[in-house]
């Protein structure tokens, strides 16, 4: 027993790191920049300024990123091509960036690449020196990524031969001519390298002058710099209310459901309140809550409910008027939320129970004379206990998926809402700490019901 | 071939089905779907509303989902339609686009991720169930050159994959996969040579306890969750929804096959077969998979649910989802910005609710079909 829970905590430990590790290396690499959320986008302002403000930009991009852990490799261990800079690219702005990548995969040279891009710089956003017009326009194209890395000597040779250059722009493009000429050819072979400063040992044991998770450092948010745990902490309250009051409306009223449903199984309406049933649990969760906001809680319906937000508590009002203010906003959120889980439970309940009717024990036990209810109650429910576990263990996830939806509906401050701001912002540390979170509670939930289930069912052996 | 009668009926649906999920050109569009046009016969594109010469076949309804009638808009109701004598049977929305072409549409984009996910899932789940459950409680004898070898052909490959996509040149892949192949052929051979000769740098494991152990950290994810925190950084559209959803739900498969394997092996007539030396790919193919084929036809539905329901739920919250994407989610997202115009929201909440139904019932009836074979 403890032998399957350490292993399964290992296990889920480790898929869980793997996780932050795949999600960290999302972030280097798709398009869009969570560092150009913060420093800003460069195109706008240096539409006309000079070379002073880009280079101002790009220190404060560099600060941000690295606040991001963005100027350290990803890993402990690398494997990139040997021309390929690992972290370089990573303290450039976007556009900036791909073009360098793009530029590197072309040359295999590092050092080249970094003196193009330099001159580039100067070229494209120094209007003061007298400027070729065919290197002003190659270097503002090849900035924004207009430009391939390969067209790039042809360029550099027109310029050459057909304008009137200075001496130094001219010694510029005849030095990166010939060095272009002799790229080295050994690019295609990787180079291993090992990180002792990397983004992902920052963030799990802290290095480099910051603490790592496993002090309790989960970072600090985007938008407004705040540690991560104190956000959480601020919107967990408002999703546990929810979960809380949709579970207990579920699990209790849906087993009896199952169990009324069970015992008039022959009544000929029943049929139809299966349908019923059925076809309330097959809506999906956001239907049903849209149609409830609507119709319950908009002038358009019924005002009856609150239809966003949640209540706070008043002190100058009286007690009885706060109690129907919490509960005018929890009541349309928590049914929208129970209605499917509860209907499914009492769907299961009913199979269950009608599939031990017809068990041999059953009759056995009804034929001697024992009466119905003590059948059920000492014969039939030890019996669907197992299963009955297992699935309250299996809501959890449930819970977290349809709260993200019904906090997105009804404006509620809860931890949906905030993975829902955090991904619009690209919170990356929010973020992981959200996924840790939920996959935390998800696990804990499965082990305790697999757990009871193994302390309730001697036959059942956890390994 | 001779076909029964009976599934007639069902082959026609299914390839009906099919047609609505990767062609709904077929079943609703503006421009005619073939034309007999002065260079011969041709297909008009998307938007073209203006193809000149004679029009072979058309779509049963013609109007575009992405098209905005210009007289149908600000609102137009099923009932204002109607007596103005148009053509947009279920309203249209503020700039006058079509509501039922829109939900043609979202159901195709609906059925086209069930498909897609449920078929990826299962062709994931399908080796490492069928060897899981074949393994069962053995252990299988391994080699550590072999796997030695086995991992570095493979990072060999991933490796020249990076670089050729870096530098856009393919030709440096040419070797690698040549030598993947040769490996591949030579590989048994190789495998038992090394048992063999040097048996002391064999070691043993069980693929069983190794696969569920893979999947059981795996599972316990919540998928909505994961998907939000991919698509804060990454555009979708449904087809790379399906491709995700694919791959996060192959245990669910490979669950539920590895037990029925399990179950089928220790059957009579797959000992005699094992007894025969029957190689492992016939045993696959001739004995396990066939006899599997039931359970399977009747998880496809579940999974199928599974996907629309998050395709529909993520388009519904439409991060990072695509713009051009007409869904069923989005539909009902967008309608609820208006309540005043009560059929946007109506009629795709009907359409989802009523494919989840039929879908979920085809499970439900193919799962207690499989109970009674068994």
């Amino acid at each position: 027993m403890w032998k399957y829970l350490a292993g399964r905590t290992l296990g889920f430990l480790i898929t869980l790191l793997l996780l932050s590790l795949l999600l960290m290396g999302l972030v280097r690499v798709a398009p869009g920049d969570p560092v150009q959320e913060r420093a800003g986008t460069p195109e706008r302002s240096f539409a006309d300024a000079d070379r002073q403000a880009y280079r101002n930009y790009l220190e404060n991009y560099r600060r941000e990123s690295a606040a991001w852990f963005l100027d350290v490799p990803l890993f402990y261990v690398s494997l990139q091509p040997s021309f390929y800079p690992d972290t370089l690219p990573q303290v450039f702005p976007l556009s900036h960036r791909r073009a360098l990548a793009a530029l590197c995969a072309e040359t295999k040279n590092i050092q080249l690449s970094l003196y193009i891009s330099e001159h580039f710089m100067e070229w494209a956003f120094c209007p003061d020196t007298a400027v070729s017009y065919t290197l002003r326009k190659t270097a503002l194209s090849w900035l924004s990524g207009g430009t391939e890395a390969g067209a790039l000597p042809a360029l550099f040779r027109t310029a050459l031969q057909q304008e009137r250059l200075n001496s130094a722009d001219a010694g510029t493009c005849r030095y990166i001519l010939a060095e272009w000429e002799r790229r080295p050819d050994a690019g295609l072979w990787p180079r291993v390298r090992w990180n002792g400063q990397n983004a992902f040992g920052r963030w799990l044991h802290g290095s480099g002058g910051r603490e790592g998770i496993v002090r309790g450092y989960w970072g600090y948010t985007a938008l407004e710099n705040r540690p991560v745990g104190s956000v959480i902490a601020e919107h967990a309250w408002s999703t546990f209310v929810l979960a809380f009051w949709a579970l207990l409306l579920a699990v209790p009223g849906g087993t009896l459901l199952g169990c009324w449903m069970a015992l008039h199984h022959k009544r000929r309406w029943m049929r139809l309140l299966r349908g019923i049933s059925l076809l309330m649990y097959v809506t999906p969760v956001f239907v049903t809550a849209s149609f409830l906001l609507l119709y319950l809680a908009t002038p358009e319906g019924v005002a009856l409910f609150a239809p966003y937000g949640e209540a706070e508590w008043d002190t100058s009002q009286h007690f009885f008027s706060n109690l129907w203010e919490g509960f005018r906003h929890l009541v349309l959120p928590v049914i929208s939320l129970a209605l499917g889980l509860g209907l499914f439970f009492a769907a299961q309940v009913r199979d269950w129970l009608l599939a031990r009717f017809q068990k041999e024990y059953v009759r056995a036990a009804l034929s001697r004379g024992i009466p119905f209810r003590q059948v059920l109650r000492k014969h039939i429910f030890p019996d669907i206990r197992v299963p009955f576990i297992s699935m309250i263990g299996q809501a959890v996830p449930e819970i977290a998926s349809g709260s993200v939806l019904i906090e997105y509906i009804f404006a509620r401050r809860g931890l949906g809402q905030l993975l829902l701001e955090a991904s619009v912002h690209r919170d990356l540390y929010l973020l992981l700490a959200l996924v840790w979170l939920s996959g935390i509670l998800t696990f804990a939930g499965n082990t305790l019901a697999d757990v009871i289930t193994a302390k309730t069912d001697k036959r059942i052996v956890l390994r | 071939m001779r076909i029964n009668r009976k599934y007639i009926l069902r082959i026609v649906l299914l390839l009906l089905l099919l047609l609505w999920a990767f062609f709904p050109r077929v079943l609703c569009s503006e421009p005619a779907l073939l034309v007999w046009g002065p260079q011969g016969l041709y297909i008009p594109a998307q938007g073209d509303t203006q193809s000149t010469g004679r029009v072979l076949l058309r779509a049963p309804l013609r109007i575009d989902p992405h098209a905005m009638d210009r007289n149908y808009s600000g609102y137009v109701s099923p009932g204002a339609n109607l007596s103005r004598g148009g053509r947009h049977y279920l309203g249209t929305d503020e700039l006058g686009r079509d509501t039922l072409a829109g939900i043609i549409y979202g159901i195709s984009s609906s059925l086209r991720t069930g498909i897609l996910a449920s078929l990826l899932a299962l062709a994931l789940a399908l080796l490492p169930a069928l060897s899981a459950g074949y393994y069962a409680s053995e252990r299988k004898q391994a080699h550590f050159l072999t796997a030695l070898a086995d991992i570095s052909i493979v990072l060999l490959l991933l490796w020249t994959g990076y670089i050729s996509l870096l530098g856009k040149t393919y030709t440096a892949l040419l070797l690698p996969v040549l030598l993947c192949a040769g490996w591949l052929l030579l590989r048994g051979r190789m495998r038992r040579f090394c048992l063999k000769r040097l048996p002391f740098l064999s070691f043993s494991y069980s693929p069983d306890a190794l696969l569920l152990r893979l999947t059981d950290g795996y599972e316990l994810l919540p998928k909505i969750v994961l998907l939000l925190v991919v698509f804060a950084f990454v555009a979708w559209d449904t087809s790379f929804l399906a491709i995700l959803l694919g791959i996060a739900g192959w245990p669910f498969f490979f669950r539920y096959l590895r037990a029925d394997t399990m179950r089928l092996r220790a059957l009579p007539f797959v000992r005699a077969a094992l007894l025969q030396n029957v190689p492992g790919y016939v045993l696959a193919l001739r004995y396990f998979l066939p006899s599997l084929l039931p359970l399977i036809f009747s998880l496809l539905p579940f999974m199928f649910i599974t996907a629309v329901l998050t395709e529909a739920s993520l388009s519904f919250i439409g991060l990072g989802l695509d713009p051009g994407a007409v869904t069923l989610g989005r539909m009902i997202a967008d309608g609820r910005s208006f309540p005043q115009a009560w059929w946007l929201l109506l009629f795709p909440a009907l359409a989802l609710t009523a494919l989840m139904a039929l879908l979920y019932l085809l499970g439900a009836r193919l799962s207690a079909r499989f109970a009674e074979e068994k």
